[in-house]
């Protein structure tokens, strides 16, 4: 299901008319629209969560654990969306954790993005060994499962925020190395590259202007790929007491814990799970739109 | 081959010739490709795509380089860009090689050398407007400001016939022809001394074509370019350059003045390439005798020895089989590689009386 069928597309210019570039190009479709919306309230909420708490994430009222949510008859005044085992405001929570989970991924995304793009393009404009030496890397942290290495390296070095942010950057780089590799290698052969080295540009104008911008389209793809990907290995990791610590929480850590009452609160696993779900949704559609965008081509 | 036909361009444009101090000295340039191995240790086959080439190039004037494909004319461009760096030979360019010439001194010389694709849509960067791209060059050199900058891209655009809204449209906006102007736009506005043309409008369709090379050579004509032609298009070729070299296995067969060629090619490759142009008739309206040469072209890989042309010319004797003929000066100031040149049936010129030179 793609953005494009979801709404009108954009108009085509007739023949005895000069088509004017800009006509129509940001358009959005319903479907794209909604994501926007969403991922710009999510992003409110992640600027903004510690104002918007109606209570503190780690406060607890022992008198009122495991409250339902308000459209249940049990619901209690105050808690919308109930309390947690220990009586913690789940809404309070989950607007923390949606901060904290946003912030690690998007961090780690990007600096995944930006550690593997760079690679990528250096093997490709160095070649012989550099090349030789950046894929090997790739090839060596594609072959490990890289679960075991963060659990290695948070066990034996302890657990803290840099350090879980530094790996969830390390998690994605080798495909962006590898995609970038590709990508560039293909396109420094094009006319365009060629002309543009012929003129007597320096290789950061080549790579900067010309080259990057032609192959942003499927590195944009990838990095809406590796967001949910990141928003997942950092459940994983939290799930397994080695991520985010208690008292912080994270949508992941949300997930594991209230994974313990899914028969008894359902809403403790399920609202953490439907904000991971419908934030990355909307990554990927708001992603491929603005792919079909930025590519002048296909306008 | 359209052009002629068309009856496009103006008068020959008069050219100072190889008399003239050489704008481009090529001297015994190749260039040897090495390809991976077969075998796990065997040794690497060496491909020689271009092969011990001399030519010099003046100021103003038109040398074509024809030749079927995968003889190595497009490797004879990029190595004269200097975009390939060559395996033996030297280059020099305004008497300067700029093979040896340190990285910026490189960048500052390419104001001068400029090239002409052959497919334009690849040749402009999709994201781009094509004004961007044609003040590009000027910002790289650092030339003037960017309003003036501009003002230069928007000028020669202008004179390529891009005026306008077309200026600012994007690669894909433009037809094919529009998309050629362009890149000739691009490579002109340095206002270059020397521009490589590798089959500007091969990819073009024929009545385009006509406006692109009578565009080239009204631009040759204002601003005294020199071009380096490289074609297949023989009658497009006859049309446009001063000289021609025919090319075949790497190496130059024929070196002559275009109507001393087109009239009658002495080499027995550059006769049957010319005796296979559907319309080529000399000057005296006499048709250059089609020679049929059997076969294919033997694989760069694995040449022949003595010439490479033997196992598919007629003429071949056994001394053609063993000795490979150097190019030599006929009397009539051609250069050809054969080495029954004046003996071969139909030859027009006799033999020459001045020791032989490898340059024409």
């Amino acid at each position: 299901m793609s953005a494009e069928t979801a709404g009108p597309t954009v108009p085509q210019a007739s023949e005895d008319t000069p088509r004017k570039p800009q006509a129509g190009a940001w358009h959005m479709p319903l479907l794209v629209r909604l994501s926007a919306g969403l991922l710009i309230i999510v992003s409110v909420v992640a600027l903004l969560a510690p104002l918007l708490a109606p209570y503190g994430y780690e406060e607890t009222d022992l008198l009122y654990r495991l409250k339902a949510p308000f459209w249940s008859p049990l619901s209690i005044e105050g808690h919308v969306l109930g309390t947690d085992k220990l009586g913690r405001d789940l809404l309070s929570r989950l607007l923390i954790a949606t901060q904290v989970s946003i912030a690690l991924a998007l961090l780690g995304t990007l600096i995944g993005a930006a550690l593997g793009t760079v690679l990528g393009v250096v093997a490709a404009h160095r070649g012989g060994i550099v090349d030789e030496i950046v894929m090997m890397l790739v090839d060596w942290q594609a072959a490990m499962p890289f679960l075991i290495i963060a659990l290695s390296v948070l066990a034996f070095l302890g657990n803290n925020f840099y350090l879980f942010l530094a790996l969830m950057g390390l998690a994605g780089w080798e495909t962006y190395a590898r995609l970038t590799r590709s990508l560039v290698l293909s396109a420094r052969e094009q006319g365009y590259a060629v002309a543009v080295r012929a003129l007597g540009a320096r290789p950061l104008r080549l790579y900067g202007r010309h080259i990057l911008p032609n192959v942003i389209g499927p590195l944009i793809v990838q990095l809406t790929l590796n967001f949910p990907q990141t928003i997942l290995l950092e459940t994983s990791l939290s799930f397994l007491g080695l991520g985010i610590q208690p008292p912080l929480t994270s949508l992941g850590q949300m997930l594991g814990e209230g994974r313990d009452y899914l028969l008894t609160a359902w809403w403790l696993a399920v609202l953490p799970g439907a904000v991971i779900f419908f934030t990355t949704l909307s990554m990927s559609l708001f992603g491929d739109w603005l792919r079909t965008r930025l590519d002048p081509t296909q306008r | 081959m359209s052009a002629v036909r068309l009856g496009l361009g103006g008068p020959a444009i008069d050219h100072p010739g190889s008399t003239a101090a050489a704008l481009l000295q090529v001297r015994g340039l190749s260039k040897r490709f090495t390809l991976p191995r077969d075998t796990l240790f065997g040794p690497r086959p060496e491909l020689a795509a271009v092969d011990d080439i001399s030519f010099d190039l003046a100021a103003g004037e038109t040398l074509a380089v024809v030749g079927e494909s995968g003889c190595g004319k497009s490797t004879v461009g990029n190595l004269v860009l200097n975009l390939l760096s060559p395996s033996g030979g030297s280059i020099r360019f305004d008497g300067e090689d700029l093979a040896a010439a340190d990285d910026a001194r490189w960048r500052e010389r390419r104001r001068d050398l400029q090239l002409i694709f052959q497919d334009s849509r690849s040749a402009l960067d999709p994201r781009l407007t094509i004004d961007c791209q044609v003040a590009e060059g000027l910002e790289i050199h650092g030339v003037a400001t960017a309003a003036d900058r501009a003002a230069m891209a928007a000028a020669m655009l202008e004179a390529v016939g891009l005026g306008g809204d077309l200026a600012r449209r994007y690669p894909h906006e433009l037809s094919g022809g529009q998309q050629q102007r362009a890149v000739i736009a691009r490579a002109l506005v340095l206002e270059p001394k020397l521009v490589v043309c590798d089959e500007p409008v091969a990819a073009l369709d024929v009545s385009v074509q006509a406006q692109v090379v009578n565009l080239l050579r009204d631009l040759q004509r204002n601003f005294g370019l020199a071009y380096l032609f490289i074609s297949h298009d023989l009658s497009l070729v006859r049309h446009v350059a001063d000289r021609v070299a025919v090319m075949y296995l790497g190496r130059f067969v024929e070196v002559a003045e275009c109507e001393a060629l087109f009239a009658a090619p002495a080499h027995p490759y550059a006769r049957a390439l010319i005796g296979a142009v559907p319309a080529a008739r000399s000057r005296h309206g006499r048709r250059v005798p089609p020679l049929r040469l059997e076969g294919e072209p033997p694989s760069p890989l694995n040449p022949p020895s003595g010439c490479a042309l033997n196992p598919r010319c007629p003429f071949a004797t056994d001394l053609c089989r063993s000795d490979r003929p150097a190019l030599r000066r006929l009397a009539d100031g051609r250069s050809v590689a054969c080495h029954h040149a004046e003996a071969l049936p139909g030859a027009v010129v006799g033999p020459d009386i001045q020791p032989a030179r490898a340059v024409s």
